[in-house]
């Protein structure tokens, strides 16, 4: 009798008791080292093959039992704090939308224009969720190569389209942002490439940059970027790529600060004047619109603002886009500073409760993509935040869940993909063959 | 002498931890030292210990990674965590109270 299949067999009966599919491959694995270590030494006691196969099945313990006892341990995870806080930036966001929405420029964007966008966007956002939720990352990780090529036809049209529009291709920027997700992979595939390794990733991520051109103003260009550079900068630091000779990391290191350096000062037409206007911060520069007229009218109804409650609707209205990006100026004018303290305890709690996911990953790729998700996230947060209280360094940006379309199918998807890796973060899957030794160890 | 299970099962967590805090060790090693060091007293089957190791790594009690082994094979290695070496603490403090009141009451006797 061949031992490997009476081991097959045992393991089997094990993981016919385990409904949890995803964690049969660790179980089988761990079962199947125990079993080759207890044989060999059954053997070196000076058993026969046959005699050390049949003992080291009868010292593992009755299969239909201990198949019960890890299925009472093996359960994919739920992260209801996540949902519950998530559920609870959305319905925010719907209130303050109905609320304040209305008010905007005349009536030009009435409650149909609302329902519509939030339909539209939850309509599509909740396909993505659910696609995030259950997806197999690990497994995906092996097409890395088909993700990208499924990613090339739209950075392909946003690299034609951009130069024809002068960069302003409206919209497209949202669904730049899921590209941001893609690195990852990337990455997660060029385990202990060293130099090789690292230049494919940058390579990548200028990739994935022209797509961040798409919008105008460049704020998705800045969330691309700092997103690729944290998990780049992550998975570097961290040993992934192997070695990497001095040379590599002066000329890596220097050429990140230089980029950063022309991406502010080169990076738009109006990065370095919203940088002055940034260094002489009260009053701003009354002009055309993106020049400052936008930051001074919103730091003009902002200084009338009270801690709670509202102030005169004609001290606000005026505010353009007060439906989308404007919104938090909206919702300080009309429901007082608390209402920001409240949307930052919300946010901040999806921050904290997504880096404790972060650090449940035990699989390199899921350390990679939550670090992604929370990067993308966290910079949407930071670019409203700028803009909403009258900072625009870098133009105008939709708070996560404030908008209709794309940025709440856009979060929706990033919400899923949170709370799919914590969903599997209890098990870990040498599916790839990058996480055979996980080099990386926190 | 064979010791009732029921003994036994009440302490297997605080035996496994103890041999994790003494160094990351994985699964067969964790049998093979528990049944040497108790003179065989102690012989745990694999059955019982992956579903105890995993509820220990569901409490955040202990970690595992992988890692070559000296034979060049890959293996999970455990590892005990920071509430983990509390948790031991504990444990052991609980058993030492309860064997001491135990030989109190048995010393009480004779």
């Amino acid at each position: 009798m061949n031992g490997q299949n009476v081991f097959d067999r045992y393991i089997e009966a094990v993981c016919s008791k385990v409904a949890w599919r995803r964690a049969h491959p660790m179980i089988r694995r761990e079962l199947q080292d125990h079993m080759e270590d207890q044989k060999e030494a059954f053997l070196a006691a000076g058993m026969s093959e046959a005699e050390a196969e049949t003992e080291t099945v009868r010292s593992m313990g009755a299969a239909e039992q201990i198949g019960m006892e890890f299925q009472k341990v093996y359960q994919p995870r739920f992260h209801e704090g996540m949902l519950l806080i998530s559920a609870g930036l959305l319905v925010l966001a719907i209130f303050i939308r109905i609320t304040v929405g209305y008010m905007t420029a005349g009536g030009e964007a009435p409650g149909s224009y609302l329902n519509d966008t939030m339909m539209r966007g939850l309509c599509i956002g909740i396909p993505l969720f659910l696609i995030a939720y259950f997806l197999d990352y690990e497994k995906a990780a092996k097409y890395t190569g088909l993700l990208c090529l499924a990613a090339a036809p739209y950075v392909l049209i946003v690299g034609i389209w951009l130069p024809a529009t002068s960069g302003n291709v409206p919209g497209l920027g949202y669904f730049a942002l899921p590209l941001g997700l893609l690195l990852p992979f990337v990455i997660y595939r060029m385990k202990g490439r060293g130099t090789a390794g690292i230049m494919a990733c940058g390579a990548m991520m200028l990739i994935t940059l022209i797509s961040g051109l798409s919008q105008y103003g460049t704020s998705t260009l800045v969330i691309l970027t700092v997103t690729s550079l944290a998990v780049l900068i992550y998975a570097w630091f961290s040993g992934w790529f192997g070695h990497i000779g001095r040379a590599v990391w002066a000329v890596g290191s220097g050429g990140i600060v230089a980029g950063l350096l022309i991406l502010i000062r080169y990076g738009s037409n109006w990065h370095y004047f919203r940088l002055r206007l940034l260094t002489t911060f009260y009053p701003a520069y009354p002009g055309y619109e993106e020049s400052g007229y936008v930051t001074a009218l919103i730091r003009s109804a902002l200084s009338q603002a009270r801690f709670i409650g509202s102030i005169p609707e004609e001290l606000y209205t005026d505010i353009p886009e007060l439906w989308s990006a404007s919104v938090l100026t909206g919702m300080i004018c009309r429901w007082g500073w608390i209402s920001l303290l409240i949307l930052l305890a919300l946010t901040g709690g999806i921050l904290y409760m997504g880096y404790g996911i972060w650090r449940s990953q035990k699989s390199f790729l899921g350390k990679l993509l939550v670090l992604a998700v929370l990067m993308l996230f966290g910079m949407q947060v930071l670019m409203n935040l700028f803009y909403g209280l009258g900072v625009t360094l870098f133009g105008e940006f939709t708070f996560p869940f404030f908008s209709g379309n794309g940025t709440m199918a856009v979060n929706m998807l990033l919400l899923g993909v949170l709370m799919g890796r914590y969903r599997n973060s209890s098990i870990y899957m040498p599916v790839c063959k990058c996480d055979e030794v996980t080099a990386v160890q926190n | 002498m064979i010791i009732n299970k029921s003994l036994q099962t009440g302490s297997n967590e605080m035996l496994i931890l103890q041999l994790i805090e003494e160094e990351d060790r994985y699964g067969y090693q964790i049998i093979e030292t528990l049944a040497r060091r108790s003179d065989d007293t102690f012989v745990m089957k694999a059955g019982t210990l992956y579903p105890l190791l995993r509820g220990l790594e569901e409490k955040e009690l202990v970690e595992s990674y992988e890692r070559e082994a000296q034979s060049g094979r890959v293996r999970r290695y455990y590892r005990i965590t920071r509430s983990g070496r509390r948790y031991l603490e504990e444990k052991r403090s609980e058993w030492n109270l309860f064997t001491s009141k135990v030989n109190q009451v048995i010393g009480g006797a004779q």
